[in-house]
């Protein structure tokens, strides 16, 4: 009879295993999102998530080839591969299929999905969790600047979008297409409410320099009034950041844009990068990957992109304008003089020395130096994009130069110009104008009327090139038609084919892309 | 707990017969011809773990008891059995047995007589096909069994191959189970295959439903050799080595033609490329440069035995195969162990032990941009391979920034080693006559390490690497499975025979990786390529999965004289990877067989040895869905963080970044069989005839949602379902012509056809994706994974033509030109749309056949076996590089582009400023990949007997054979064997960005027995 018991302990020993606890397994190494918020450290974490996107070098890409690659300031460059590859969209002539058109457009909204889901787990915790009430009201806030940063971003680019105000859990959910004013409301209300709960720059600890403020909300209402041609309200918001006394100008403009200019006096919104050892994938670093496509090809490890034109060295040397051309323009001569300086140094070593032989290779030698760089087809490159060799990193998408997205002079500008839009204002608009102006020791503008609007349009070019603002200028300003091909159908990007093939009718396309191939 | 768990069963082995008296027997066992036979077992019927094994003279000597029975059996000859009756001297003359139709087969958790299996079951002798160079298991199989399809992924050493049962059943992992020595594991390339005695491949649902949730895709059952009771250790051992080449090559301009090519098309471009840059007559062969004759070894050696209470098998292999790409390699060592113990009458205890190692170095495949060999392709052959050799210095690619892929080889070190330990321990008992229980506990763990330095190196801006790099990634693999299980086999009334087996099964799996990488080793010394002598940026990660599974099983096998037949298998499995609520599955199976030749009415015909009939149904469920697809969790990537302060720290965001479907179950897939099974004129012609119609439902697909829902990815949902049907037929003829001359031929073919009846949304799923974007398409109506594009209709040769066509550019074609490629008006509507993309072919063929013929005369040995496909297409990948206007190299064809002069052509003009998008996907790049392929040719001798006999040895073969001598295709690229870019992108398939090609391989070899 000991079989027996040995058949019974075989028998039952399933019982161990038949527990439901053996079945119930859950994916390791994550937490699953039901119990997440249960924190403030957490609800911290989840907000940095949603500032994440605006770092991602897709998204910062399409930022400048809209902004400046598509105006008169640049042209793409880069290998003929680069530039031929830009080229429809050049021509206004993009198809819904290209890349650039695709991911503006898809990492705007993982953003915007970020955002909302920080906005509604951090809603819904206990408000004891936190520290102070104020800093989960400022957490939502920061999130829902974001989420509206986005949409002003997807809105500037592309026309009418679906806009996205919750967290979508289910994939049967469909939202259309707004009219651009709509998304515009959508954006100030979303912006005023942040408003009133972000903290002035000055009240933030330094730990969290680089978040989004009051200013920064401000700046972007009243930038978005500007678009909206609601001048009252674009000059009160943008009154409001003036009187915050936050912000001044700083006196030096190169200063801005130099390493120790970052998130300076003069900054309102500005994306922070350092040059990581361990992030060096493309699609997860904090390095500035533009700064990657802009340094000179060859000659750096750079590709030589948007290439600023001779049109905007023009507009420069007709305002007479040589501190910003400075700050803003590398020439191919600074080229040379930066990369090769240690070729300059052996040739005027050489030269001192005398000796024919090495002087000739040195030269020979300066000369191969220079022949490398490539496919310069302006003979400019984007100066506040550019990283001297000394601080450039070895990690090619990890350069640690910050890109600036809001600065006071903006601000300024367009207190200026909405100044200018309402009777009675322009003195005011002189004034502030007039400021930006000090600062580089241009004279006073005195003008009125068309005029001192004029003025103020080309002083924004002048102030914010190379800082991807000019063709949004230009389509606002129904300026756009001086650039070749452009046409008004496809003054915006095509909404991607992917999105019109994965919906179900409620995307349409943009109707100068419609038919054709 | 209640529900998943149960026990039961009997088995009922040969009947005890009680002891007499004790009797030595002893004879000599022939063939007809009167040869002797060695090696043929003799067992008591009584006890078969008694026995013997005749000499090399056939004779044998055995105690038995004067009323016993011995059972004389050999592998090819027909099984006897004679009563002992009082003799002392029984000579037995055994008969050429065609078909083995009483061989024992495995059918999962028991074995079943071959006569009496309902399923679709294929049984492959391994010993069979010993002669071939192969590598792994599954390349032996290729082309062997009907309605297995066996596909190389890559001719990488130690690359992986897809085999797809019955068609491909779902758009996710269509791997079928494999099931070694019980052992249930996700592949068996690491096994040795001299290893392996037998495959029994479980092709229908009736047959597989044994398996449950895992059975959807076909069970693979891998029997490994053992030893036999009583019977002198066998010594055996065998080696190869063999010589490979590339079996063909692209068919790319020289550099003198390539430089002409781009001439002309600087004629046209807005932007000419300074051709002063290369040297017209510099011609190098990026495919050469890469390629090599590589040789490969095998070396086996094999002790087997037993003695009255023990068996054992034991083995140790050694394998390398150089690839014929450089940079590529494989090697592997392989020690097994199986042993059974016989306690007693009725108590056995026995294990199986396989530990394997090997080490593999790969070169970069599966990228379409980077890849080695899509890189040797595509670059202009006007480039020299070196600047400056003396100094180390690359040349590179004057105007792509496509890297140079000899540079490329030399700073891949990445090499990963693995270890695979694969064993279990069994007991059973016989707990009355007839009633067995069996407990076995197996455990299944892998190691893998994978090793990679980079060093630092400089070829061009496009191709270098600033800093070193170390790394290290770790994953580590561990599975245990117990399993127990009751067989009952009885006869009633001496025309019902049963046999129940009723079990249960707990499994348990861990997987856990772990990846590092570090930068700035002080010096490049291989000593040094670890992490700890790296400075900077220590990067980690990892993770883990576990599953767990727990099961109940049955089965029922009922015969009622013989003639009629019935099998129901029932599986219940209760799984950790569905949500709650959908963790339980159950899948039944019928299956029905008539032995038809049995009945009385057919005893009259003499030319049908045996003949059945099998009809079964069953549903079988797929559970390779990955790890909990229907948890949503936060992710915490390194993209998801944000810099703040002054010192820009980052904090580390979470998010959910994919929607999730929270109701997720199996898959399931729902089967018809109808068999046939024939043995006609004596045994000579063994025939199997099956139909089969397979429904996957309930199939999981990502659901693509809009990008304005701001994930990465759609949410995995049961939406879809797809329909496999086919025919499958093979034929095996034997004849044996006299004593010296037996020759064989073997036939098999299976026709194919797969259709998706529903992929939910409707939205297609685009695969197979290539620089200019996607080759496949998977949508309603069609098969998985076809070709969607373009067609065309050859080039404008009028300007009237191209003002008679439909619109293919701007608002009135203007811009076209005679010589342009002329796009198809599919839809009719005047306009070349996207509309008018359509169907372009399937990489799914039509059929696929086998052919085996061999023949023995005295000593020698010669067979042939070919294999083919027939009905498929290929994407070929290559050729949009190979025909773009472009700087990449070109095809041959280039130079029969279309010009005035040259009309006669379907080469459109070169043009440098191509408005036409003349390569966008479309049917140029479609070709057929039908192939019939010799696949092994072998020429063996057997050393005379005396000659062996007198130095000693028992056996002595040597054998010369060829592997992929000859192919007939009209695939332009190397080769039409396509399979999957990567061993996970399953709407890949047919997609060739630059396959790593398969080799001609000349084999010489030896088998000695001691």
């Amino acid at each position: 009879m000991k079989t027996i018991k040995y058949i019974l302990a075989i028998l039952l020993m399933p019982a161990l295993f038949a527990c439901e606890d053996f079945l119930d397994r859950e994916k390791l190494g994550e937490e699953t999102s039901d119990v997440y918020f249960n924190s403030q450290e957490k609800a911290i974490h989840s907000v940095s998530a949603a500032y994440s996107d605006i770092k991602d070098y897709r998204f910062c890409w399409a930022w400048w080839a809209f902004g400046e690659t598509l105006s008169d300031n640049a042209v793409y460059s880069g290998s003929d591969g680069d530039q031929a590859g830009f080229e429809p969209l050049k021509t206004f002539n993009g198809t819904p299929d290209m890349g650039l058109v695709t991911n503006k457009w898809r990492i705007s909204y993982r953003g915007i999905n970020k955002a909302s889901q920080a906005i509604e787990g951090i809603s819904a915790m206990n408000d004891a969790l936190f520290a102070s009430v104020s800093i989960k009201k400022r957490l939502i806030a920061e999130a829902r600047f974001i989420r509206a940063f986005f949409h002003y971003e997807l809105v500037r680019a592309y026309g009418r979008i679906p806009i996205s105000d919750h967290f979508i859990k289910t994939a049967s959910e469909k939202i259309g297409q707004s009219e651009i004013s709509d998304v515009f409301a959508f954006i100030t209300s979303e912006l005023e409410l942040a408003q009133a709960d972000l903290p002035l720059k000055s009240e933030y600890d330094a730990a969290d320099l680089g978040r989004v403020t009051k200013g920064a909300a401000q700046a972007y209402l009243a930038k978005s009034y500007m678009y909206m041609k609601e001048w009252d309200a674009a000059r009160d918001w943008a009154k409001k950041v003036i009187d915050s006394k936050e912000y001044s100008l700083d006196p030096s403009y190169a200063h801005i844009f130099s390493f120790d200019g970052e998130h300076g006096v003069e900054s309102i919104f500005e994306i922070s990068f350092y040059n990581s050892e361990t992030e060096t994938s493309a699609f997860s670093n904090n390095g500035n990957f533009q700064t990657l496509f802009m340094l000179p090809r060859n000659i750096t490890y750079g590709y030589g992109i948007n290439q600023p034109t001779e049109n905007l060295y023009d507009a420069f040397m007709a305002a007479n304008d040589p501190v910003r051309m400075n700050a803003s323009l590398l020439t191919t001569q600074e080229v040379y003089d930066i990369e090769l300086a240690d070729l300059y140094t052996a040739l005027s070593a050489a030269q001192e020395s005398g000796d024919a032989a090495a002087i000739t290779k040195a030269q020979t030698d300066l000369q191969s130096g220079k022949d490398r760089l490539q496919f310069n087809r302006t003979g400019f490159y984007n100066e506040k994009m550019y990283v001297h060799p000394e601080k450039r990193s070895s990690e090619i998408r990890n350069n640690p130069n910050n890109i600036r997205l809001m600065r006071y002079a903006e601000v300024l500008l367009i207190y200026a110009e909405a100044s200018a839009q309402v009777s009675g204002g322009e003195a005011e608009a002189r004034a502030k104008l007039n400021m930006v102006r000090d600062r580089v020791q241009l004279p006073d503008v005195t003008a009125s009327g068309q005029a001192l609007l004029d003025a103020i349009y080309l002083e924004r070019r002048l102030e914010l090139a190379g800082e991807s603002d000019r063709y949004h200028d230009l389509l606002r300003l129904g300026k756009a038609s001086i650039l070749p091909k452009w046409s008004e159908a496809k003054k915006y990007w095509p909404v991607p084919q992917a999105e019109i093939d994965v919906t179900t009718g409620e995307i349409s396309q943009n109707p100068g892309y419609v038919g054709g191939n | 707990m209640k529900k998943y768990l149960l026990i039961l069963f009997v088995l009922c082995w040969l009947p005890l017969l009680s002891q007499a008296q004790s009797n030595t027997v002893t004879g000599v066992v022939t063939d007809q011809d009167n040869f002797p036979l060695p090696g043929v077992n003799v067992v008591l019927k009584s006890n078969p773990t008694i026995g013997t094994i005749t000499d090399i003279d056939g004779k044998y000597s055995i105690n038995t008891s004067t009323n016993d029975v011995l059972v004389f059996r050999l592998i090819g000859m027909e099984n006897q059995e004679t009563a002992v009756d009082g003799r002392n001297v029984i000579n037995i003359i055994m008969q050429a047995e065609f078909f083995g139709l009483d061989e024992v087969v495995a059918v999962g958790y028991g074995v079943q007589r071959k006569s009496d299996i309902t399923g679709s079951v294929a049984s492959v002798d391994f010993t069979e096909l010993e002669n071939q160079p192969v590598a792994t298991i599954d390349q032996a199989l290729q082309g062997r069994v009907a309605g297995v399809q066996v596909t190389a992924n890559t001719g990488a050493p130690g690359g992986s191959l897809s085999m797809r049962i019955r068609g491909i059943g779902t758009i996710n992992n269509a791997d079928p189970l494999y099931v070694v020595d019980g052992i249930p594991v996700d592949d068996i390339n690491f096994l040795n295959p001299n290893d392996i005695a037998s495959i029994e491949i479980l092709k229908d649902a009736s047959a597989s439903a044994i398996y449950g949730s895992r059975g959807a895709n076909g069970v693979v059952l891998v029997s490994s050799k053992r030893g036999t009771l009583n019977t002198a250790a066998k010594v055996s051992f065998n080696a190869y080595y063999a010589t490979q080449s590339v079996i063909n090559k692209w068919e790319t301009t020289t550099g003198p033609e390539w430089y002409g090519i781009q001439e002309t098309l600087n004629q046209t471009r807005t932007s000419p490329l300074d051709l002063s840059v290369l040297d017209r007559n510099q011609n190098t062969d990026w495919f050469d440069e890469i390629t090599r004759v590589a040789p490969m070894y095998d070396a086996n050696f094999n002790v087997s035995g037993g003695s009255e209470k023990m068996t054992y098998s034991m083995s140790v292999g050694a394998f390398g195969q150089d690839g014929t790409i450089k940079g590529s390699d494989y090697s592997r060592r392989t020690l097994k162990l199986n042993s059974d113990y016989h306690v007693s009458d009725k108590f056995t205890v026995g294990s199986n032990i396989n530990i394997q190692t090997n080490e593999q170095h790969s070169i970069l495949e599966g990228s379409y941009h980077t890849g080695v060999i899509n890189t040797a392709i595509k670059l202009e052959p006007n480039v020299p391979v070196w600047k400056d050799k003396a100094n180390h210095v690359y040349d590179y690619s004057r105007f792509t920034d496509y890297p140079n892929p000899v540079a490329q080889i030399e700073y891949d070190n990445s090499k990963d080693l693995r270890l695979n330990l694969l064993g279990n321990i069994y007991a059973q008992y016989e707990l009355i006559p007839g009633l067995t229980l069996k407990t076995s506990y197996s455990q299944n763990s892998s190691r893998n390490d994978a090793y990679n330095f980079v060093p630092a190196y400089f070829v061009n801006v496009n191709q270098q690497n600033v800093e070193n790099e170390v790394s290290r990634d770790y994953t580590k693999n561990d599975y245990w499975t117990w399993e127990n299980v009751l067989n009952f086999n009885r006869t009633f009334a001496s025309r019902h025979d049963f046999g129940v087996m009723i079990g249960y099964t707990v499994e348990e799996g861990t997987y856990e990786w772990v990846n590092t990488s570090k930068k700035n080793v002080p010096n490049e010394d291989e000593a040094l390529w670890y992490p700890g002598a790296a400075a900077d940026g220590d990067n980690v990660t990892g993770s883990a999965t576990e599953v767990a599974l727990i099961s109940g099983l049955g089965r029922i096998n009922y015969s009622f004289d013989n003639k009629y037949l019935a099998t129901v298998n029932f599986r219940m499995d209760a799984s950790s990877r569905f949500p709650k609520g959908n963790k339980l599955g159950s899948f039944p199976s019928v299956a029905l067989g008539w032995k038809v030749s049995e009945e009385a009415f057919m005893s009259d015909v003499n030319w049908l040895s045996s003949m059945k009939l099998r009809v079964g149904w069953g549903q079988i469920g797929n559970n390779n869905i990955g790890a909990y697809p229907y948890q949503t969790t936060m992710s915490g990537n390194a993209q998801y963080r944000y810099l703040y302060g002054p010192d820009e720290s980052f904090d580390q965001g979470y998010v959910v970044v994919n929607m999730r479907d929270q109701n997720i179950k199996w898959e399931t897939v729902e089967s018809y069989n109808v068999g046939l099974d024939a043995v006609l004129f004596d045994g000579r012609l063994d025939a199997t005839l099956d139909w089969y119609l397979k429904d996957t439902k309930d199939m999981l697909i990502g659901v693509p949602i809009p990008l304005y829902f701001g994930y990465e990815g759609g949410p995995i949902s049961n939406v879809g379902s797809v329909r496999n049907k086919g025919l499958e037929v093979s034929l095996n003829y034997r004849e044996r012509v006299n004593k010296d001359f037996n020759y064989n031929v073997g036939f098999n073919i299976s026709t194919y056809n797969n259709e998706v009846l529903s992929i939910g949304s409707g939205q297609p799923i685009t695969g197979g994706s290539y620089y200019l974007g996607s080759a496949t398409r998977t949508e309603e109506g069609q098969s998985i994974g076809y070709f969607y594009g373009y067609k065309t209709d050859g080039v404008f040769q009028t300007q009237q033509e191209i003002n008679d066509h439909a619109i293919q550019m701007g608002t009135d074609n203007t811009g076209l030109q005679p010589g342009d490629l002329k796009f198809v008006d599919v839809s009719g509507d005047g306009t070349i749309t996207d509309d008018d993309r359509t169907f372009l072919g399937s990489p799914i063929p039509d059929f696929a056949y086998g052919i085996n013929a061999g023949l023995n005369y005295k000593g020698l040995e010669f067979n042939l076996f070919f294999q083919g496909v027939q009905g498929n297409e290929i994407f070929n990948g290559m050729k949009t590089h190979l025909y773009k206007f472009d700087e990449t190299n070109k095809h041959k064809d280039m130079l029969n582009s279309w010009t005035p002069q040259n009309t006669n052509t379907d080469m459109p003009r070169l043009n440098g400023s191509d408005a036409n998008n003349t390569n966008r996907t479309s049917d140029r790049f479609v070709e057929d990949g039908s192939y019939l392929r010799l696949k092994n040719i072998t020429l063996g001798y057997n050393l005379p007997r005396t000659l062996v006999s007198s130095i000693g040895l028992e056996a002595v073969k040597v054998y010369v054979s060829g592997q992929n001598l000859w192919t007939i295709t009209n695939y332009s690229g190397a080769d039409p064997e396509i399979g999957q870019v990567t061993t996970t992108n399953y709407l890949s398939r047919g997609v060739d960005i630059g396959t790593y090609p398969q080799a001609q391989i000349y084999t010489f070899g030896i088998k000695v027995q001691f």
